[in-house]
C-alpha cells in the first residue's frame, strides 16, 4: 500500500504539541483528530485512548487534541458557536499557549478563530493541504513564535537554540538530552528547542541567543529566518545532516563550537571513545562473518536523518544501499542523491518492498511491511511508529547514543 | 485605511470602486485595490483594460520559494496599485477558498511593503461565505460600504452582508452607495431600506452614458472625464468615505424585509413532497438506505466514513484504492491500516497482504486544487489506478464534497474510456456521510453491488463469513479456527466479506450457498439486511461468538442447512471445554467480579462466569456512541444486565467497586486505583468454545500477582 507518510496536518498538530503545558485545539471533524492526537499522546507519553477515563465532551475518549466534530451541517452553517465553547473550555484549563487549528474541511468555509485573552494564542487557519510535514511543522512553529514574540536584548555568550525538532520524532526526548549533554561538555548551553517540549519561558528567552542550530533543516529554515530577520541570531546548518553517526556528528560539534569560539575536545573526546568501542564490537563481527561489508540496505526517511545515515551505514560500516527513498525534498536531499552517485549507486531503487535486503531502515510501519514480506530480516525504526512501543531505558534517535543505536540495531541481525 | 465595499454580482461595485480608487488617487493618496471576485475584473478600469495576473493564478503556477509580492501587484492610474484575487472557473472549485487563500499569500509575501494609505477591498457580494467574509475580519476592513441598486434582490444581498458584518465588530458600517439604475419608485425602496436598518446613503451615483464610454476606453469616468459632475460625485463619495463615521446595522428579518421594500407580506412555506426518499450513497434515491448507529441517531460522528471506507477497500486484495482527497485523508486512512499491518506482524507473526501491496492512490489536493477544483487530478489518478488494475474504489473527502466536484460523473467518463474495468464511486466527502463505520457500510454495500457476480450457481459445503472487520488484530486467529471447525464438517470458506479478502472472492460470493455472521454489532447486522433483501442471500440466524453455548449454536444450524451429522463434533467440542474449564475453576471457583462493559453481547462472559463458579456481583453494560460496532444486548442473561444509557462513568465505577469484586471486567480499565485486578474485555473477542478460556487464565494469573505493585510507590 502506499502510504504517503506524516504530512502537513500531522506535522502542524505535532508542532503544537511540542511546548509544554499547551493546548491544541481543531476546528474539523474526529475523523482529522483522533489519529493525530493518538500520535501526540504516545510520542508525549501523555495516556493513550480511553473512552472510560476522558470522558469529555470535546476530548472524545482522548486525552489531547479537543475537537469542535464537525458534521455535514457545520460546512454549511458554520461552527462559532461549537469553536468559542471549545476555546472557553480549552481556556478554563489554563494551559500555557492556545493553539488553534482548523481540519482541511473547515478551513473551506473561512470561520475566523478571533480569539483573544491573557493566554497566548497561535493559529493556523489554513492546515496548508498536501503540503509536507515539514511544511505544517515549521508553519506552525513560526505561528507560536509569533504568539509569544520571544524577547529582544544583547545575545548570550556561547547559547544556542536547537531547531527542526518534532514530539512526532522518534526518541525526541532522549535526543534531545544526549545532544545538550554533548553540548554542555563544550561550555554550549541549549536555551530552547521550539517543537520539542519547550515551556513558554525558554521560547521567550530564544531570541537572545548567540546561535541558531539546525538539527533536522528541511524543517527550520524559515525559522532560521525569522529569527535572523527579527533579532539578527546567526545559523548553523551542518551539511552533512542531522547529528547522528560519528563523523556528522562530530562536523555538528565542530560547527557549532567554531562558530560560538567553545573548544569542541571534550564532546571529541566521548565521540572517540564511543568509536574506539564500537570498532572491537564491528572487528569480532567482521573476523567471524566477514560483516558487515557488503551487507545490503534499504533506506527511507527524511532528507537530513537519511544522509548522514546512508553515510555511516555506507561509508563507515561498509553497506551497500539497494534502496532509498527520501520523504521529503530540502538541503540534505541533493547531497543524499550525490553521495549515493558518488559511490555508484545513483540508480538504487525508492521501493523498499520490491528491493530486498539484509537490513531495512524506516518508519516502524514499512520497516515491518518490509520484514512481513520477506524483503528483509532486520530492521531499525527511525520514525515512528515504533517497533517496539515501549521505551523505559533512554533510547536516542540522535547524538552519540543515537549512532550507537543504530550500530547496534544495524548489525545485530546481519548473518551470512 | 482599509474599506471594503461589497454588493450583489453585476450591480456595478468594480466600476464604483474603480472610480473611488481614481478620486483617492487623485487627491495624492497611495490606493491599493484588491479585487475578490473570481471574475477578476475589477481593477481593469484602472489598467487601461488590461487584466493583471490573479493570485490564484499565481499560487497555482509558481514555486513558493520564487514568489514575490510584486509579480502580483500592477501599477494602475495615478499611482494606484491593483490586485485580483481570481479563482475558478464557474460551477467547479470553491472561489471563497480563492479569497482566503488570496489573503493568506498577501500576507505572507508582506502586503505592508506596499505602503498603500488606503486599501479598498472590492467584494462579490452575492455569496456570504466564510471566504468572501474575510474582509470584513477585523484585521482588515475599517470601514464597510454597500452598494446596492432599488432592485429587490441587491437591497436582499446588501441585508444578507448587513447580517454578516454582525459576526465580527458590527459598528464598521460606512453606509450605502446607491447606485442607480434609473427605475421608477426605486429610490423609494432604498431609502425605506437605508432607514430600516439605520444606515445613511452616502452617494447616490446616477445613471449616466459616461460610465459605457468609459469603459469603451478601458478607464474610469474620473480619469476620462474629470471635468463633470459624476466626477465630482466620486470625489464627494471619497472624501466622505475617508472622514465619514461608521454606524452599526440592524439587519432586517426576510418577511420584515419584504414587508418594508415591497410592501408586502412574505408568503407562507411551500408544502414539500411526502414520501421522499432519503438518497443512498451511489445508489438508486428508492434503495433502502443502510445506516450506522450515528447517523442513525443523529450523534456525534466518530472518525469519517472516508476513511471507513479507504480501508474497508484497501482490505480487498487485487482493487485499487482511489482516494479524492488531500494527502491528510490519505495518511490518516493508510497509517489505519499499515498499523493493523504492523500489528498482526509483531504480535501474530503474520502479514496481510492486502495492506501491504501498492493498491492507494491519492489525489493530493492542495489550496489551488480547492478552488479550481480536481477533476483532472482525479482523471489522471483513476488512468493510473486503471493501469494496475480494472477493479477500482474512488472514495470522496470532506474537500471534494464542499468545493462540489463531480465524482460521479467523472467516474462515469472514465468508465467509458475503461470499458472492461469496474469502477465504484464511494461519494463519502469526509464525513458528510457520517461515521467510520457508515463508510465501512457504504463500502461494503457499493462493493457488493457492482462486483458480485449474480450468475455463480452454489457450490456444495462452500460458506461466506459476513461482517469481518477489516482492521481488528484476531481475524487471522478467528478464521483459522472458523476453517478448522468447517474442516471437521467437510466444508470450507468461499468469501471472507470483507475484510482480508480479494475482488475474485467477492465476485465469486454467490458460491456460496449460505453466509454465516462474523458477530451480532449493528455493521454485519446492516450488512446481513442487505444481503438478504438485495441479493437474495441466505444468511444464518445464529452467528460466530465466543464460548462454548454460541459455538454450538451456529454448528448446529449450519449442520442443519447442509444436511451434516455434527453430534459428535459437538461432543469433542463440549469436551474440549469441560477439561480446559477444570483447572481454571480450582483457581477461580468463589471468587467474584463485576463487569462494566461497553459491549452489549455478554451472555458468553457471563456463562464463563458462571461456569467457574464466580460469583458475578454486578454486570452493566454502557451505552457509547463512540462504540461503533453497537452490539445487540445479549438475550439470555438480560434479566442480570443493567443497560445504562445515561451515566457518570465514575458513579458507575464507584458502585461497582463498592461491591468489592475480587476481578473488574471492563472494556478499557476504568480507575486507578491501587489493589484493584482489572482485566479487559476485548473489542472485537476471539471466537470458539476455548477463546473465553484463554481469558480465564489471565484472570487467575493476575489474582496471583502482588495486590499492589511496586511500581505504583512512585510518585508521578
Amino acid at each position: 500500500m502506499t502510504d504517503l507518510g506524516p504530512e502537513g496536518l500531522v506535522g502542524s498538530i505535532m508542532a503544537f504539541e511540542g511546548f509544554k503545558g499547551s493546548i491544541t485545539a481543531m476546528n474539523g471533524p474526529t475523523g482529522c483528530k483522533y489519529y493525530p492526537a493518538s500520535l501526540a499522546e504516545a510520542m508525549t507519553r501523555r495516556g493513550g485512548f480511553n473512552p472510560m477515563m476522558h470522558d469529555s465532551r470535546f476530548y472524545l475518549g482522548q486525552s489531547r487534541l479537543p475537537c469542535t466534530y464537525m458534521d455535514s451541517n457545520d460546512y454549511v452553517s458554520g461552527c462559532k458557536a461549537r469553536m468559542t465553547e471549545l476555546w472557553n473550555d480549552s481556556f478554563n484549563r489554563n494551559p500555557s499557549l492556545i493553539c488553534l487549528i482548523n481540519s482541511p474541511g473547515a478551513s473551506l468555509i473561512g470561520e475566523e478563530f478571533g480569539f483573544s485573552s491573557d493566554i497566548p494564542t497561535a493559529t493556523m487557519e489554513s492546515p496548508l493541504p498536501s503540503s509536507s510535514f515539514s511544511e505544517g511543522y515549521e508553519t506552525a512553529i513560526l505561528a507560536v513564535l509569533q504568539a509569544l514574540r520571544p524577547d529582544d536584548g544583547e545575545h548570550e555568550g556561547k547559547t544556542v537554540n536547537l531547531l527542526g525538532i518534532s514530539v512526532a520524532d522518534t526518541g525526541w526526548e532522549d535526543s534531545v538530552e544526549d545532544l545538550c549533554k554533548l553540548l554542555f561538555s563544550c561550555g554550549v548551553k541549549v536555551t530552547c528547542a521550539p517543537g520539542a517540549d519547550s515551556s513558554v519561558e525558554e521560547v521567550k528567552r530564544s531570541g537572545t541567543v548567540a546561535l541558531n542550530v539546525a538539527v533536522h533543516d528541511e524543517r527550520c529554515l524559515r525559522t532560521a529566518r525569522w529569527y535572523e530577520d527579527t533579532y539578527g541570531t546567526p545559523f548553523f546548518r551542518s551539511p552533512q545532516g542531522a547529528p547522528l553517526g560519528f563523523a556528522p556528528l562530530r562536523a555538528w560539534v565542530e560547527g557549532i563550537c567554531e562558530r560560538l569560539g567553545a573548544d569542541p575536545s571534550p564532546a571529541l573526546t566521548l565521540i572517540k571513545e564511543a568509536r574506539s568501542r564500537a570498532r572491537k564490537e564491528i572487528t569480532r563481527l567482521d573476523q567471524y562473518h566477514g560483516l558487515p561489508r557488503g551487507a545490503s540496505f534499504s533506506l527511507q526517511g527524511r532528507p537530513s536523518l537519511t544522509l548522514p545515515i546512508l553515510k555511516t551505514l555506507n561509508g563507515y560500516l561498509g553497506m551497500v544501499p539497494v534502496a532509498v527513498n527520501l520523504t521529503e525534498g530540502g538541503p540534505c536531499a541533493d547531497a543524499a542523491e550525490d553521495y549515493l552517485k558518488e559511490i555508484g549507486c545513483g540508480e538504487a531503487s525508492t521501493d523498499l518492498l520490491s528491493c530486498p535486503a539484509d537490513l531495512v531502515v524506516a518508519d516502524g510501519n514499512t520497516a515491518a511491511n518490509v520484514l512481513a514480506t520477506g524483503s528483509a530480516f532486520n530492521a531499525v525504526d527511525i520514525d515512528p511508529p515504533g517497533l517496539v512501543s515501549v521505551n523505559i531505558r533512554r533510547d536516542p534517535l540522535l547524538g552519540l547514543d543515537g549512532t550507537l543505536r543504530l550500530l547496534d540495531r544495524s548489525l545485530q541481525g546481519l548473518r551470512r | 485605511m482599509r474599506i471594503a465595499i461589497y454588493g450583489k454580482g453585476g450591480i456595478g461595485k468594480s466600476t464604483i470602486s474603480a472610480n473611488i480608487t481614481a478620486a483617492m488617487s487623485a487627491r495624492g493618496l497611495k490606493v491599493l485595490q484588491i479585487g475578490c471576485d473570481p471574475k477578476h475584473d475589477s481593477t481593469r478600469l484602472l489598467l487601461d483594460g488590461r487584466e493583471p495576473p490573479t493570485v490564484m493564478d499565481y499560487i497555482r503556477n509558481t514555486r513558493k520559494e520564487d514568489m514575490s509580492l510584486f509579480d502580483v501587484v500592477a501599477q494602475g492610474y495615478g499611482r494606484s496599485m491593483c490586485v485580483e484575487a481570481g479563482g475558478p472557473e464557474p460551477g467547479v472549485g470553491c472561489a471563497g477558498r480563492g479569497i482566503l487563500s488570496t489573503f493568506d499569500l498577501l500576507d505572507e509575501l508582506g502586503m505592508e511593503r506596499l505602503e498603500a494609505d488606503v486599501t479598498i477591498y472590492d467584494v462579490l457580494g452575492d455569496v456570504v461565505c466564510g471566504g468572501f467574509a474575510v474582509p470584513l475580519r477585523n484585521d482588515y476592513a475599517e470601514k464597510v460600504f454597500i452598494v446596492t441598486s432599488g432592485e429587490f434582490m441587491a437591497i436582499y444581498a446588501a441585508n444578507n452582508i448587513l447580517r454578516g458584518v454582525r459576526n465580527y465588530d458590527p459598528l464598521r458600517i460606512g453606509g450605502i452607495i446607491f447606485n442607480s439604475r434609473g427605475e421608477e419608485e426605486e429610490r423609494d425602496r432604498v431609502h425605506a431600506f437605508a432607514t430600516a436598518v439605520g444606515l445613511p446613503i452616502v452617494a447616490e451615483i446616477p445613471r449616466s452614458p459616461l460610465f459605457l464610454e468609459g469603459e469603451r476606453r478601458g478607464k474610469t469616468v474620473v480619469e476620462t472625464f474629470p471635468a463633470t459632475e459624476l466626477t465630482d460625485c466620486f470625489h464627494r463619495l471619497a472624501a466622505m468615505m475617508l472622514e465619514g463615521d461608521v454606524s452599526e446595522a440592524e439587519p432586517l428579518s426576510d418577511e420584515d424585509l419584504e414587508r418594508i421594500v415591497l410592501g408586502k407580506e412574505k408568503a407562507g412555506k411551500a408544502e414539500v413532497m411526502v414520501n421522499a426518499t432519503k438518497v443512498a450513497n451511489g445508489r438508486p434515491r428508492s434503495a433502502p438506505v443502510y445506516t450506522s448507529r450515528n447517523v442513525d441517531r443523529h450523534e456525534v460522528l466518530h472518525g469519517c466514513a472516508f476513511t471507513g471506507a479507504v480501508v474497508t477497500c484497501l482490505s480487498v486484495q487485487g482493487l485499487q484504492t482511489v482516494m479524492h482527497s488531500p494527502d491528510s485523508c490519505a495518511h490518516l486512512s493508510c497509517q489505519m491500516a499499515q498499523n493493523a499491518a504492523r500489528r498482526a506482524y509483531l504480535r501474530e507473526g503474520i502479514s496481510i497482504p492486502s495492506f501491504l501491496e501498492p493498491s492507494s492512490h491519492c489525489t493530493s489536493m492542495d489550496d489551488p486544487a480547492m478552488v479550481f477544483g480536481a477533476k483532472g487530478l482525479l482523471e489522471e489518478a483513476i488512468r493510473k489506478a486503471a493501469s494496475v488494475s480494472g477493479r477500482i474504489a474512488v472514495v470522496s473527502s470532506c474537500p471534494s464534497g464542499i468545493i462540489g466536484d463531480d465524482v460521479v460523473e467523472t467516474v462515469r467518463r472514465m468508465s467509458a474510456e475503461f470499458p472492461d474495468a469496474k469502477i465504484v464511486p464511494m461519494i463519502e466527502d469526509g464525513n458528510a456521510a457520517g461515521d467510520h463505520m457508515q463508510g465501512v457500510i457504504d463500502a461494503c454495500v457499493a462493493l457488493a453491488d457492482h462486483l458480485i457476480d449474480q450468475d455463480l450457481a452454489p457450490v456444495k459445503g462452500m460458506v461466506n463469513v459476513v461482517g469481518i472487520k477489516p482492521i481488528a488484530t484476531n481475524n487471522e486467529r478467528n478464521m483459522s479456527f472458523l476453517a478448522s471447525i468447517l474442516g471437521r464438517m467437510g466444508m470450507s470458506v468461499n468469501c471472507r466479506f470483507i475484510g482480508g479478502t480479494d475482488v475474485t472472492s467477492i465476485e465469486g460470493f454467490k458460491k456460496a450457498k449460505v453466509s454465516i455472521l462474523a458477530n451480532t454489532d449493528r455493521f454485519t447486522r446492516m450488512l446481513a439486511s442487505f444481503l438478504i433483501d438485495e441479493h437474495g442471500v441466505k444468511v444464518m440466524e445464529r452467528p460466530l461468538t465466543a464460548g462454548i453455548v454460541g459455538t454450538e449454536a451456529w454448528v448446529r444450524e449450519l449442520a442443519a442447512l447442509g444436511g451434516v451429522e455434527v453430534e459428535r463434533l459437538l461432543a469433542e467440542l463440549g469436551t474440549e471445554y469441560r477439561t480446559g474449564l477444570i483447572p481454571l475453576r480450582k483457581e477461580l471457583e468463589g471468587r467474584s467480579a463485576c463487569i462494566i462493559s461497553m459491549h452489549k453481547d455478554i451472555d458468553w462472559l457471563i456463562d464463563l462466569i458462571d461456569d467457574l463458579g464466580i460469583e458475578l456481583r454486578r454486570a452493566v453494560v454502557v451505552d457509547r456512541s463512540d462504540h461503533l460496532m453497537d452490539y445487540h444486548v445479549g438475550n439470555r442473561h438480560s434479566q442480570r444486565i443493567e443497560l445504562l444509557e445515561d451515566y457518570v462513568i465514575d458513579y458507575v465505577v464507584n458502585e461497582s467497586l463498592r461491591l468489592s469484586p475480587d476481578i473488574l471486567l471492563s472494556t478499557y480499565p476504568v480507575t486507578d486505583r491501587e489493589g484493584v485486578v482489572q482485566e479487559r474485555i476485548p473489542m472485537v473477542p476471539d471466537i470458539g468454545h476455548l477463546a473465553p478460556l484463554e481469558m480465564a487464565r489471565h484472570w487467575a494469573l493476575a489474582l496471583k500477582a502482588p495486590r499492589v505493585e511496586g511500581w505504583r510507590e512512585e510518585d508521578d
